[in-house]
């Protein structure tokens, strides 16, 4: 059997809320060993999307193939294959962190003693040693992140799809993540970021989409999308800057 | 600040109903409901003005000691109190708590239960019309201010409910509360058995009314009496005490308020869990001495991490409260009032089973958004519901236990202990069975995680309605099938005790056992509407 060449394919993936749209037809080919960043303005769409890309929310319409499976029709073949981070949802907060990431690894089906392992491992490599006996409600919001991260790594999956990884997140920790992340696409697997932050993006990821009202407005290469200026003024351009650009004079005190 | 504050409420519900136009029609069907007894309660009212000033003052004390507790419990233990303008909200403005406590107040007034109870206050004084208009003032502006001070208590209960919770102190005296509230029954139970219910409204129940008569929960229904019996210092000594009582339960609001703002999440208390739970809970060997397979590991660690939740997170310590609660006393009560004898045994002990089994229908919305942890995972859905069902049952079927062993004990009627036994645990798990279905199928909004387990949204006891009608719907068709042979045996004896034990059980274990398959079914169909559902 050979390896199909995109680790995710959405298409024609649309989602309504009420008289909002907010997709409204988006169509992506994520190649298996990239490091792919989704970026867009707030309220473009991006985490509909993803989720969608994950299993979390049901499209009105279009489909979701993660390595040529079909997410919806097969989530039982599909969703071993990815890791997931959302932004936003709660967790099971009255579980420590290494209670998390321990309940996480055993429902992708991993040995105990596996389990035990690697839940051991993530705590040290994202700095977690201190949440491993905190209950999650008393996380902060960069721990609440990062183990997260760790529930999404546990299972070692194919692809991850990381919705906001590194907000919130200290520099020191951020740079381990950078490292892992950066790792786990050398070694053949592949990440879906969504940002705001366009110098992360630039710096980590080999293709981009930029997305806006709720469809795809830029898709390729770093270098194909930025062209011959930097990643932020191309983005400027293609949602646009503030409409109203007011000067706030009554914010200065001289 | 009062009109900012009242604008500010009424733009929230504007865009609630707005969102959930439906919640609109339930919230009107209360205020329907609640103008379409006034009549009856004025006429009511308009009979018993006619009584003498002892009677009536009598009446009127036991009702107000009966709304009293309800303004109290309610909100605790069924549906929370509106929390349209809860403090915590105005945490990030650093606000002081002076500056909003009238708006608040005044807001606290404009939701239909309050509109309806100040109503229904004003009917209680007016019964005092035939008598002098000093007298019927004296009625009106008691009753008013009592329910002033039922109003502030409900908001009052639930901040101080939601912060005793939160730490393990808290919750032991919760625990304890609940002992004691629970002793209290039974001593009053033992007391109606010894002496008989008539003894008892003519000797004890009189007496306690005499005495709350001179409290702050029942001096304002008292005061107009003492006018009557040309007492009018005291008349006017119970107006002031009930005043003051309204005062200071406004005060202590306030100062729960400010402390509200300062602690603006409820969090876990800071305590730290050296072990895994969820490690020992799958590492452990099976019943049968073997390894777990991974399906078993996954539905031990739902049910692992689904008791701590029962354990730690103050809403469902609220629900496990509620649920153990309200069937034991009315149980109770039922075993108390027949005598003990018969069939009247089984009330208490089913009653819990059924409370507990038919309160899990909307057991996922719980867990709020945090299940996308399980959906991404792609675990089975009757695993899910399985663990989630198992965790229950492992704190509630030792309970029903305890609760046969109690209602039978009382009765001397050790013979029946096992039908009785098997028929309570029958109809806890069928129960919990058709549970598990409604709450895939029609979860509502509950408090998030670290959010008051007091608190409800305006509207949200008709969202929930739908939910439990039908559950209550499926429950009421499974349990009677389960409790049958039971109650054929209290009647015809002989074999149909042994029917009553095997059937129930059969029974029980199989609707449990369908009704979480069909759950798990739909928790997979529905994997993908099931957040938005339930946050």
């Amino acid at each position: 059997m050979t390896t199909p060449v995109n680790a995710i394919e959405l298409r024609g993936l649309r989602k309504r809320f009420g008289r909002t749209v907010a997709v409204a037809g988006i169509d992506l080919d994520i190649p298996v060993g990239s490091f792919y960043g989704v970026l867009g303005p707030n309220g473009a769409g991006k985490t509909t999307t993803l989720s969608m890309a994950t299993g979390l929310l049901t499209p009105d319409a279009g489909s979701v193939r993660v390595y040529d499976i079909d997410l919806w029709r097969e989530p039982s073949r599909a969703k071993p294959l990815l890791g997931v981070l959302p932004d936003g949802l709660h967790t099971f907060d009255r579980l420590t962190g290494a209670e998390l990431i321990s309940y996480a690894g055993t429902l992708r089906g991993l040995d105990p003693q596996v389990v035990r392992e690697r839940r051991d491992d993530l705590l040290a490599a994202l700095d977690l040693g201190n949440a491993a006996t905190s209950l999650v409600t008393d996380f902060s919001a960069g721990m609440a992140k990062k183990v997260g991260l760790a529930c999404a790594l546990v299972h070692a999956p194919r692809v991850l799809v990381l919705d906001e990884p590194f907000e919130a997140v200290d520099p020191v920790s951020g740079a381990a993540i950078r490292t892992i992340l950066q790792s786990f696409v050398a070694s053949g697997g592949t990440v879906v970021i969504s940002s705001h932050v366009m110098a992360l993006v630039e710096r980590l990821c080999d293709r981009v989409a930029i997305v806006g009202n709720g469809q795809v407005l830029a898709e390729g290469t770093l270098d194909e999308v930025r062209g011959d200026g930097d990643l932020e003024r191309r983005f400027v351009e293609l949602v646009g800057d503030v409409a109203d650009q007011r000067d706030l004079a009554w914010l200065r005190h001289s | 600040m009062v009109a900012t504050l009242l604008k500010l409420r009424w733009r929230i519900l504007y865009h609630q109903f707005r969102r959930d136009w439906w919640r609109l029609l339930f919230v009107i069907a209360g205020a329907i409901w609640s103008l379409s007894v006034i009549p009856g309660l004025i006429i009511g009212s308009a009979r018993i003005s006619t009584e003498s000033a002892a009677v009536r003052a009598d009446a009127m004390l036991a009702l107000g000691a009966l709304f009293a507790l309800a303004w109290i419990v309610v909100p605790l233990l069924a549906t929370g109190v509106d929390d349209t303008l809860d403090p915590a909200r105005f945490a990030p403005w650093g606000i002081e708590a002076r500056r909003i406590m009238p708006g608040l107040a005044v807001a606290a007034f404009t939701t239909v239960p309050a509109i309806f109870f100040v109503g229904v206050a004003a009917v209680m004084g007016s019964v005092w019309r035939t008598e002098s208009v000093a007298v019927y003032a004296t009625g009106v502006v008691g009753a008013l201010l009592t329910a002033a001070s039922w109003v502030f208590s409900a908001r009052l209960a639930a901040l101080w409910g939601g912060r005793l919770i939160v730490s393990r102190t808290g919750r032991t005296t919760v625990i304890g509360t609940v002992v004691a509230l629970l002793a209290a029954i039974v001593v009053g139970a033992v007391t109606v058995r010894r002496d008989g219910l008539e003894s008892f409204i003519d000797y004890e129940l009189a007496s306690a009314l005499k005495g709350l008569g001179i409290t702050p929960l029942g001096a304002g229904f008292a005061a107009p009496r003492s006018l009557v019996e040309g007492d009018p210092v005291g008349a006017v000594v119970r107006l002031a005490l009930t005043a003051g009582w309204a005062v200071l339960l406004f005060f202590a609001w306030r100062s729960a308020v400010t402390y509200t703002l300062v602690h603006p999440v409820m969090r876990g208390s800071g305590s730290r869990r050296r072990a895994d739970a969820i490690l020992s809970a799958v590492s452990s060997l099976n019943v049968m001495g073997k390894p777990r397979t991974p399906r078993m590991r996954m539905i031990a660690a739902v049910r692992q991490r689904t008791l701590r939740s029962w354990r730690a997170d103050p809403r469902y310590l609220a629900q496990l409260v509620a649920a153990l609660l309200l069937p034991t006393v009315g149980g109770g009560m039922a075993i108390v009032v027949a005598g003990g004898a018969g069939v009247w045994i089984t009330v208490l002990p089913i009653a819990l089973a059924l409370g507990v089994g038919w309160g899990r229908h909307n057991d996922l919305a719980y867990d709020a958004s945090a299940i996308w942890i399980d959906i991404v995972s792609g675990i089975r859905g009757r695993d899910v519901m399985a663990g989630r069902l198992l965790a229950t049952l492992q704190w509630a079927a030792p309970a029903v236990f305890l609760a046969c062993i109690a209602a039978v004990g009382s009765a001397g009627r050790w013979d029946v202990f096992a039908p009785v036994t098997a028929t309570a645990l029958g109809v806890l798990a069928a129960s919990l069975g058709v549970s598990a279905v409604t709450a895939v199928t029609l979860p509502y909004r509950v408090p998030a995680p670290g959010e008051s387990p007091f608190g409800a949204d305006a509207g949200s006891i008709g969202a929930s309605l739908i939910g439990q009608v039908v559950s209550s719907l499926g429950t009421g068709i499974v349990v009677p099938l389960v409790a049958a042979p039971l109650l054929a045996a209290f009647v015809w004896g002989n074999e149909w005790w042994v029917l009553s034990v095997v059937v129930s059980l059969v029974l029980g274990v199989t609707t449990s056992v369908l009704g979480v398959r069909a759950a798990g079914t739909l928790f997979e169909a529905r994997s993908g509407k099931l957040i938005a559902a339930v946050s």
